[in-house]
């Protein structure tokens, strides 16, 4: 039996309708969303205005979002990178914890003059998040290795690595904070005599500025963008293919690691396991959203840091943050079927006449 | 069953990829379809099978006209189609693949009924396939007796396979002959596509050519030899144009000594080939398709590297060198693969233009591109090259095949400062365009350049070429001068009959 239902591709899909397409997935998860808190026994109007009020009704709640969203927002830079030569670097966390790491080894043995301990904390940061990187782009491009599962396992092995320096080597037995390192006395300085918000907050867009003008107007960007669109056609043309794939891996690794370095000196002041809350996730939802547009990922990337600010509110009201992560779940999704539906045209025919096509089938004409 | 086409047009854009094709296969007979890549033999079976439809001329399937919209609804029919590149789900087994998509089967079978009713299948059909081994399993032979069973079950009587021999080895090739012999006997039509003539001449009954979407003849097998047929594939036209072969031969630019390289299935595919080509003059390359052709011009271009022997451009060796350095040496190259290779289909136009050229002073500086000079460029080169295009920041693959290889051919040659290697440049032209290819091709050898041309339609190399060498079996024969190269001579070598093997 068929659906009364013709399907057919389409040849060439819009920006416009993609971008319809990716708007209405949005307004059906967050739909879903609510009737996922409605079915959790909550009023969702009454917590959807209750989290709006405390996101966007203080000016607590607007500095709350930039923070969370900073470095959510680097973190999905470093994703989109790879994005450009079609690398998924699922590693932005591992990469971001051992930025931090980096960071923190300076940071914590020195403290004068500042700003060059925050500039020479940067420059470690983004060499450890580059050479965790490396590994994977060594890997996948000369011997093939897949780098999402590379990224994903090698995560684990950063995790694992900065446990062991925040809990045993630099542990700081006197930390209110548990399972924390010595507070790293450099800080990111604060904007506007605000308790939480710091400049860090300027970092993605210095990123995506840098980022977006790299790839448009320098022949690596270039390079890289023949290389994501077409390996095969870049080899042909002469483009060093290899190096530029294990080069866009490296400048992924070392975004993210300048990431974990600002979240660390702006927000948590110590290195802990704590640092990142599955914000390498949020950066790959981000990034997968944005595609390769830098203004697209800046925006998502706010959208995500209004939602995870939302969703502390939640959890103010007795709620989990597991909320925020099943609507994750459901953007998601509903992203990746109507990116699909995008692709094709629908229309709805009769019945009748599906069943009757069916029947044709099989008879001399 | 009898399967007659009666006059069908197909045309792509504005390509017309058959014209008033005829053909009739009679129940009983193995009928041949020969002729080279983009002569049609495809898409006449895929219009046949269900696949495309025919813009105009009917198929007539025992007479009745028919009008398929599906490969399902032809299948039902009687027409079954075997594809060069297998439709099996490699994760399944043998029978679970037969009954795939079978209306007739059950929802819910136990696997030992399913291998049950796959052994009797192969029994009743004479075609032995282990129906509980999974697809990978198999060997590419057996892969492909399970197709052909899987059509027959669903009761096929006209049986069409697209290059059938492509993928064989010589053993399995004589098994499947045997195969499709013995169906004949039974009453099938059986429409045997290749371009592989020592196969057609030992299986096929009759022999119908097509070149360049035209009907060129039909003649029972007994009534042709492998040299009248390989003229007819390649073509006996009178050039359209003249040029005057090169007086002045410089030094060697391209130089392969004893070169040897496998294909992509590991294959020996050149087995050891020595070429000189000469500043100024072309070199063409004829041969059936498939005798290692494309392996030897991406061995001339770097991007294969040889087993064994060496590559020179210039007198540098540049063996085991990639494409950037064959390139900065000054060769071009026309790749074969205009769709994946040439060009990076979702790239725009002016990415496409540029792609081997934004390395230089003039299109950027250090690390920067220059963006006002890439446009300027590009529009340049797209009208040299008569590309029409509607933006130049559209994806490139928007353009017509003719646009993308008119785009291709003029980047390429504008790229070559010391040799060109062509591979098949007017594959999918319309004349005018073809003859605007030559004569760019000409002014190459002219500007002194050296020129290395692959063509499988020997009229085309008669006309380009200085000389011309062979390509039989991954190896090549003796060069002939444009003027001592005759039809008769050449299509032998084309067959196989006599191989020279004095180099050079």
């Amino acid at each position: 039996m068929r659906l009364p239902l013709e399907i057919a591709r389409r040849i060439d899909v819009s920006n416009r309708r993609a971008g319809l397409a990716k708007g209405a997935a949005l307004v059906v998860s967050f739909v879903l969303g609510g009737v996922l808190l409605q079915v959790s026994g909550r009023s969702a109007v009454e917590l959807a205005s209750s989290a709006v009020q405390n996101t966007f009704g203080q000016l607590k709640g607007i500095e709350e979002v930039l923070v969370v969203a900073t470095p959510i927002t680097i973190l999905a830079l470093a994703v989109g990178t790879g994005f450009a030569a079609r690398l998924w670097n699922v590693g932005a966390e591992g990469q971001f914890y051992l930025g931090a790491w980096a960071a923190a080894g300076v940071g914590i043995h020195w403290s004068e003059p500042a700003w060059l301990v925050l500039a020479v904390m940067v420059a470690v940061s983004a060499l450890a998040g580059g050479a965790w990187a490396l590994i994977p782009g060594i890997l996948r491009a000369h011997y093939g290795a897949n780098e999402i599962i590379t990224t994903l396992l090698m995560n684990f092995v950063a995790i694992q690595w900065v446990t062991w320096f925040a809990t045993e080597i630099w542990a700081d037995p006197q930390a209110t904070v548990l399972s924390a390192s010595f507070r790293v006395e450099s800080e990111v300085p604060l904007l506007f005599n605000s308790p939480r918000l710091h400049a860090g907050v300027f970092v993605p867009v210095v990123i995506a500025a840098i980022l977006g003008w790299a790839l448009r107007s320098t022949k690596w960007g270039y390079e890289v963008r023949m290389v994501g669109s077409g390996p095969a056609g870049a080899h042909y043309a002469g483009i060093p293919v290899k190096a530029r794939l294990v080069s866009v891996m490296v400048v992924s690794g070392a975004i993210a690691g300048i990431g974990g370095m600002i979240q660390m000196t702006g927000t948590s002041h110590r290195l802990s396991v704590a640092l990142s809350n599955q914000y390498g996730l949020s950066g790959l939802m981000i990034a997968a959203l944005a595609g390769l547009s830098v203004t697209a990922l800046i925006a998502f990337g706010l959208l995500i840091g209004i939602l995870f600010r939302a969703g502390l509110t939640l959890q103010a009201q007795g709620l989990t943050t597991n909320i925020i992560f099943s609507i994750y779940g459901l953007i998601m999704a509903s992203m990746a079927v109507g990116e699909v539906m995008s692709r094709y045209r629908f229309r709805i025919v009769s019945f009748k006449s599906a069943m009757g096509d069916l029947r044709s089938v099989g008879r001399d004409p | 069953m009898t399967i007659e086409c009666r006059d069908v047009t197909k045309r792509f854009d504005d390509l017309t990829a058959l014209d008033q094709v005829s053909l009739i296969v009679q129940a009983g007979e193995v009928h041949g379809l020969l002729g080279e890549n983009g002569a049609g033999k495809t898409t006449l079976s895929n219009i046949m099978s269900g696949l495309y439809r025919a813009d105009e001329g009917t198929v007539l399937l025992g007479g009745t006209p028919t009008r398929f919209t599906s490969p399902r609804q032809a299948l039902l029919a009687g027409v079954g189609m075997v594809h060069q590149h297998f439709k099996l789900v490699e994760t399944l087994t043998a029978a679970e693949n037969l009954f795939l998509g079978w209306d007739e089967c059950p929802r819910r079978v136990p696997p030992k009924h399913l291998f049950r009713l796959g052994s009797e299948l192969g029994r009743a059909y004479g075609i032995d396939v282990d129906p509980q081994a999974y697809v990978w399993q198999l060997t590419v032979g057996e892969q492909q007796r399970l197709e052909i069973l899987r059509v027959l079950a669903r009761g096929a009587t006209v049986l069409i396979l697209d290059e059938p021999t492509a993928v064989l080895t010589e053993a399995e090739s004589a098994r499947l002959f045997s195969m499709l012999r013995q169906l004949a006997d039974e009453g099938k039509a059986v429409i045997f596509i290749s371009h592989k003539l020592r196969h057609v001449f030992s299986v096929c009954d009759q022999i119908t050519v097509l070149r360049g979407g035209r009907h060129i003849g039909t003649a029972p097998t007994s009534e042709l030899d492998v040299p009248t047929v390989a003229e007819m594939m390649t073509g006996s036209d009178r050039p359209e144009a003249h040029f005057e072969p090169t007086e002045v031969r410089g030094p060697p630019v391209i130089t392969l000594e004893e070169v040897h390289c496998s294909n992509s299935r590991a294959l020996p595919a050149v087995k050891g080939v020595s070429l000189d080509v000469r500043s100024g003059e072309v070199v063409g390359v004829a041969g059936v398709s498939g005798n290692g052709q494309t392996e030897l011009a991406a061995l001339a271009t770097g991007l294969a590297k040889p087993s064994a022997g060496r590559v020179l451009v210039g007198g540098q060796d540049l063996t085991g060198k990639g494409p950037r350095v064959f390139r900065d040496a000054g060769v071009g190259h026309i790749a074969e693969d205009r769709v994946n290779t040439a060009l990076v289909q979702s790239a725009s136009v002016r990415d496409n233009t540029v792609i081997c050229h934004y390395r230089s002073q003039l299109l950027s500086d250090g690390w920067r591109l220059k963006h006002r000079q890439i446009r300027s460029f590009a529009r340049q080169l797209l009208d040299a090259g008569r590309v029409q295009y509607r933006s130049t920041s559209a994806p490139v693959s928007q353009l017509s095949g003719g646009n993308q290889q008119r785009l291709v051919s003029t980047r390429e040659a504008m790229l070559a400062e010391r040799a060109l290697v062509a591979v098949h440049p007017t594959r999918g032209l319309d004349p005018g365009a073809v003859a605007a290819v030559h004569r760019t091709v000409r002014d190459q050898a002219q500007q002194g350049k050296a020129v290395l041309y692959f063509s499988d339609d020997l009229d085309e190399l008669l006309t380009v070429s200085d000389r011309l060498v062979v390509m039989y079996d991954g190896r090549i024969s003796r060069s002939y001068n444009r003027s001592e190269a005759d039809r008769r001579t050449i299509g032998r070598l084309m067959a196989g009959l006599t191989v020279h093997k004095e180099p050079r």
